[in-house]
Formats: structure tokens, sequence, C-alpha cells
């Protein structure tokens, strides 16, 4: 199904579809195009979808990352969708999923969620899954739910899935027997994210939830999941298992408005800055400020000896202006690297 | 069993930022190959290229005789072991090894005969029915080598699979890859940043920085004759000494210069340098530490290659004794025998064995020789 009305309601007009292309644009490979193509100061974006490819033209500015995921969510379709029968439950998780991307939902509780018939009992554990590369949109449905299935097996787990293209809900069941198994929802997580990566070559990023005790709370949590997923995508975190509690900051800066993120991530670091950082000395940054400055640890983790540590952190003095082995500006450099990444979106 | 064959491959992401150029490279069936760099060097990229983990921008892989670019990663017939060795907790060797094969719905003897073999191959034979918990470091890493070996597959691709070990796990387990690559009879690829890894383990190395391959060769090749300044310092540890400095010419004979240092060229050496142009140009000196003596008979031997420096450390290893000295302001080190009496503040004679020289244009960078 493509919702083509939800869709322009959600990013109010400020997206276009179209049939047809321009001549210019025409020329341009659909690969291209999938990853959007600038003509006259405007994208063009082609979204695969089972009934054909549809393009959709945009100002980059005008739409967050959050907005361009929430587009293919409802875009992308798969197989299975156009035919499967929902119950409400799953009908209610999806609708959820279909609503703008927030940190912190405004939608309370709705008294008659909970009078939803569910086919699992409370508590449960729940994970959010979604692929790294989202052109491997099918191929990560075809794989994902016998991959579940194995591990449900293995843990003795009754589950359930809620799949759409690029964003599947697992919910299991937590009951008093799951929890002398000595597993952790992080445990089934990672166990899951690894054997996508190992069996079938697939990156794919989960976020967890412990103990849910009821059907409100489920929504809440699986759009929060979502949101999560998107943030640490956007600012291309490498951490695959992420808690539902476990983004911090991240959340705050990813929830920013793009102009805002634009002006402060230009303003710390101007292209010219970013480029003579360049992937080695943003890499430093990152990897500093992820180990609370500690020079160290970070000189063991990116193979250096201490003294080549302390030469990329005046190199990056000399090109920023900020000496990050002061909290405030490596937390500064730190941000404005993050908005870089997400190309201030 | 199968080559690759890697033409003018490119991995390009958004914003311009290109993380491998032009990589060329012909794996043969059978072969060890190794990746080596510094972190950022595109290496890891490469093999995430091969593994089908990252689109390839631009260029062709060829595995077999069929191209895969657009092949998807899991019918690639490939098999991968990563840095991270992470078992799944709740199942049994037997069952992490056999997990695979029952996704693809193998017939139940096929996965015993062969998570047994591979069992067999890397001696855990006795371990197949306990949990991820109960087993060492080393132990584990067998296991994650075996759930790769039970796919039988065309190739195995290796990223940085020994960085989470202790260094002494580390020594063993590179022995063990070693002779599990000639048990097997298949082609390996192994990504490293550890020099040491890519000396020992590889049939050949490929270097690689910003991107760019930088040599491709054997180890002794590249040990010896590094193609360009950046192979050279990398290679080897200690890394070799630079000196900048000038060649000169007085009466046919050719001296490098530096502040504080001159060495008569060997005669062997004078037609290179007039060919490349390097007379009275500034020029880079190389010379590895083990190539530095302080035993009499060198002197005798290469009497143009004396110097004196002034020693600031002495480190004994046992077998042998690093000297950290500095000359007219430049530091060079020295790998020298330990029964040698040098001492720290001692201003040695020390003689360069003038046939391990290297000279690099300043300039380009490249090796003159």
């Amino acid at each position: 199904m493509i919702h083509l009305d939800t869709l322009s309601r959600t990013v109010d007009q400020r997206i276009r579809f179209v049939h047809q292309l321009p001549i210019e644009v025409r020329k341009i490979p659909l690969a291209e195009l999938l990853e959007g193509y600038v003509y006259q100061e405007e994208v063009w974006h082609a979204f695969r979808t089972q009934r054909g490819v549809l393009y959709g033209i945009y100002q980059e500015h005008k739409l967050s990352h959050r907005e361009i995921a929430l587009i293919e969510l409802l875009l992308l379709d798969y197989e299975e969708s156009a035919n499967r029968k929902l119950e409400r439950w799953q009908q209610e998780l999806i609708d959820a999923i279909h609503l703008p991307i927030e940190a912190y939902s405004e939608r309370t509780k709705i008294e008659d969620l909970d009078a939803i018939h569910v086919p699992f009992a409370f508590p449960i554990v729940t994970i959010g899954l979604r692929p790294k590369d989202r052109q491997q949109a099918s191929h990560f449905i075809n794989e994902i739910k016998g991959i579940i299935a194995s591990f449900a097996e293995g843990f003795d787990l009754t589950y359930h899935v809620v799949v759409e293209p690029t964003f599947v809900v697992c919910i299991i069941e937590w009951t008093e027997e799951s929890k002398t198994l000595e597993l952790s929802a992080e445990t089934i997580a990672s166990s899951i994210v690894d054997g996508m990566l190992r069996e079938a070559f697939l990156e794919v990023r989960a976020v967890y939830a412990q103990e849910i005790l009821d059907f409100n709370a489920l929504v809440q949590t699986v759009r929060r999941m979502l949101f999560l997923a998107l943030a640490a995508e956007g600012f291309q975190m490498e951490q695959p298992v992420i808690a539902i509690d476990g983004l911090g900051i991240h959340e705050l800066l990813y929830s920013a408005l793009p102009t805002l993120k634009k002006q402060y991530g230009l303003r710390v670091l101007p292209e010219e800055a970013t480029k003579l950082l360049g992937v080695e000395l943003e890499q430093t940054v990152m990897t500093f400020v992820e180990n609370d400055l500690n020079m160290s640890e970070t000189a063991r983790q990116l193979y250096l000896h201490r003294n080549s540590l302390l030469y990329r952190i005046e190199r990056i003095k000399e090109v920023t202006g900020y000496d990050i082995r002061r909290f405030s500006d490596a937390a500064t450099v730190w941000a404005a690297l993050l908005f870089h990444r997400e190309g201030f979106r | 069993m199968a080559e690759l064959k890697l033409s003018h491959i490119y991995k390009r992401y958004s914003g311009n930022v290109v993380a491998v150029t032009d990589f060329n490279l012909d794996i043969a069936d059978k072969e060890f190959i190794v990746l080596v760099g510094p972190s950022g060097c595109g290496k890891s990229t490469t093999l995430r290229m091969i593994a089908g983990l990252e689109e390839i921008s631009d260029g062709d892989l060829i595995i077999g005789s069929k191209r895969v670019n657009d092949v998807p990663p899991k019918d690639r017939d490939i098999a991968m072991v990563f840095q991270n060795y992470a078992l799944y907790p709740h199942m049994t060797v037997f069952q992490n090894m056999a997990f695979g094969l029952k996704l693809r719905h193998f017939p139940k003897a096929e996965i015993e005969k062969r998570v047994h073999e591979a069992a067999k191959i890397l001696d855990i034979e006795h371990l197949l029915q306990r949990k991820p918990k109960a087993l060492s470091g080393g132990q584990r890493q067998r296991v994650a080598l075996g759930r790769a070996i039970v796919r039988e597959p065309q190739a195995f691709l290796m990223d940085e699979p020994l960085s989470n070990l202790d260094a002494k796990l580390r020594v063993q387990m590179r022995t063990e890859i070693s002779k599990l690559h000639k048990r097997l009879q298949t082609t390996f690829i192994y990504v490293t940043h550890d020099q040491t890894e890519a000396m020992t383990m590889g049939d050949r190395i490929v270097v690689m920085k910003d991107g760019f391959i930088q040599q491709v060769a054997t180890p002794q090749e590249i040990y010896n004759h590094p193609k360009n300044l950046f192979v050279a310092g990398f290679i080897g540890s200690p890394a070799m000494n630079f000196i900048q400095g000038t060649i000169k010419e007085e009466g046919g004979v050719l001296s490098f210069t530096a502040n504080g240092i001159s060495l008569t060229i060997p005669e062997g050496r004078h037609e290179i340098l007039r060919q490349k142009g390097a007379i009275n140009k500034p020029v880079i000196l190389g010379i590895r530490p083990e190539n530095i003596h302080d035993e009499p008979v060198y002197a005798q031997t290469y009497p143009g290659g004396v110097f004196e420096a002034n020693v600031d450390v002495v480190e004994h290893m046992g077998s042998e004794m690093y000297l950290f000295m500095d000359v007219s302001g430049q530091q060079l080190t020295a790998r020298i025998v330990a029964r040698s009496d040098v001492k720290v503040g001692d201003r040695p004679k020390l003689t360069v064995d003038m046939s391990k020289l290297h000279i690099f244009d300043k300039e380009t960078e490249e090796s003159i020789f």
C-alpha cells in the first residue's frame, strides 16, 4: 500500500511525486537516483516500491533525515504486505511506526489500546531491527524472520514479529522461566545482529527494551525504538545494539532542527576544516570522546603510540582551533562532527 | 577454491569521500594475501566490498570466473571471520558451528560430518558439548574459525581476527591460522594493522595508505625493497631510520651528506643515482636498525659507512640491544648484538652496512634504490 495521502500530510507538501523525469534526469542511472540526485537545486529521489519505481522531488534542506526515513517506510513495500491480513494489534503497531518519528512523542495513553486483544502475555521484551543498508530491505526481511525463528527456538521462547520493509519489531514473552535462562534482551538482540552478519552477511542495528507491561507502553516503545535506530544511523554510530535509554545526548542532537544543525556545524567546523581533518583525525576525535578523553585507551583502540595520538591532537588543534583535551572543546567539535556526518538533516 | 580478481575498484561515500581508489589485485587460488595499513587506509572497506557488506562504487570483482558485484553476499560462497568473535551464548560449541548450516537446511548427517571434520582440524573435538562461557579466549577464537570452516567456502575473509586477543595468544593463533591455511588449501584474504602479522602470515602483502595500494609483493620483497618511504617506514620494527640529506659528487666519488654524517655511496649504486638525477638533490636515506653495527669488522668492510653518535637510551632485549641515538639532532635507532658493551652517554663508532642502504626521492618519496 502506498500512503501518499499520509505522506503529503506529514511532510506538508514539501515533497512532490512524479512519474515522468526531465530529460536530464532520465540519463542518471537508477542506482544513483535511489541515493538521491541533485538537479536544479532539488533532490530527485527514486523509491523502489513493489509496484515499480516512484520519483519524489524535494529540496534537501526542507526535509530532515527522519522525514526521509519515514517516506521510505511509507513507500517501500514488499510482496507480503499487499496481501497480508493484519490483526488490530499489528495494525496499531504499524500505524505507530508510520507516525512522525520523535524521541518523545506527545501521544499519551489511549484507553482503548489496552482493550485490544494481543496473542501474547505481558511482560514482554521488544527488539526493533533495521538494516544498515536500506537498499537491501527485501533481502533483510527474508533473512531476519529465519534468524529470529532459529534463536527463539534455541532459547525456547514464544515470539511474534511485526514486519515493515525497513523496520522489524520482535516481541518476546518474558516469563519467569525466561528470566532463569541467564538471558537478557541485550543477549538476544546481540545474537540476532551477529547471526544476520555471520549467516546472511547483512548488517543490522537493534534497539531493545526490557519488560514492557502493557500495550500502550509497547506502542510508545516501538516509536521510540525507531527514533533511536534512526539517530544512530544518522550519526553513523558504530554500535549495532542499543538499549532503549542508551543514546543520551545523541537524542537531543538528533532532534535539533536541520537549519540549527547546519549553522552550528559550519560555524564550529567550516567545510575547509572538515576536509583538512579527513577520516583519520575525525576518527581520532570520535574515539577520544567515546573513551572519556582517555589518552591510553584511545591510543590502544586506534593502534597508535601515545606520542602519535598527541601529534594528532595537536594537529586537530591547528586545524580547528579547539584543544580536544579540554572537555568543552572536545564536546563542541564532537557535536559539530556528528552534524557534518548526518549532512545537517 | 577460487581465484579473485579486483579490477579498478573504487569505494565512494556521499560528500565526495573516497575510501578506496583504483584497487587492482589478482589473488591466486589457495593464496594467503594480507591487506595491511594504518587505520582508515581502506583495507577493511576493501574486504567488506569483497564480502558484499559494502557496495562497490566502481570496478569489477570477479570470484572464480563470475562477476559478483551484484551477487548477494550470502551467495558469494565466502566465509568471514571478524574481530569480534562473539559466539551464541546459549548454544554449545557444536550448535554454534552447526547454526549456519541448519539455517540453510543442510541434512543432519551432513551437518554432523562437517562440524566433526572442522572440530578435528581445529583440535576442539573434546569441546563440542561445552557452552562458550566455559571456553578460553583461544578456544573461542577456534570455534569462530570453525563456524567459517563448516561452510566450505571458496575463500576465507578475515578482518583483524586476532586484535581482541592478548599478545601471547595472538602469536599462538597466528601460527594456527597459517597452519589452517595449509591444511584447508583455500584462498585466504586477511586484514590487519599489524605489520608483524602481515610479514609472518602472508604469501603476499598489500600495503595500503589513504585508499591507495602502495605496494604488492612477498614479505621479503617488501622488507628488502620497499617501493616508497611510507612502505619503508611502515614495515619493520623498530622502524627504518630516515635521514634527510643530499647526494654530492667529488672526484667521481658519491657521498650522502647530512648534518653530522657523511657516507660514501658504493660504486655499484652510482649509475642509478645518475640515471634518476639524484645528484645534488635533496634525498632521504633509509637504513634499517639491524643494518647499523658497532663491531669493528663492519668498519673494515665499509670504511665509508662509519659515523659517530651519542647514545641516549639502551634497551636490552635479551638476544639483542636497541640503541636510541642522536646524530646532530637526528634520532637514529640501531639493533645490535647483545654482547656489545655500549652504554648510555657513550659516543661509539658505528658502521652502516652500505649494501643495505635505501635512497628515496625527497619530493616524490619513491625509492631510488
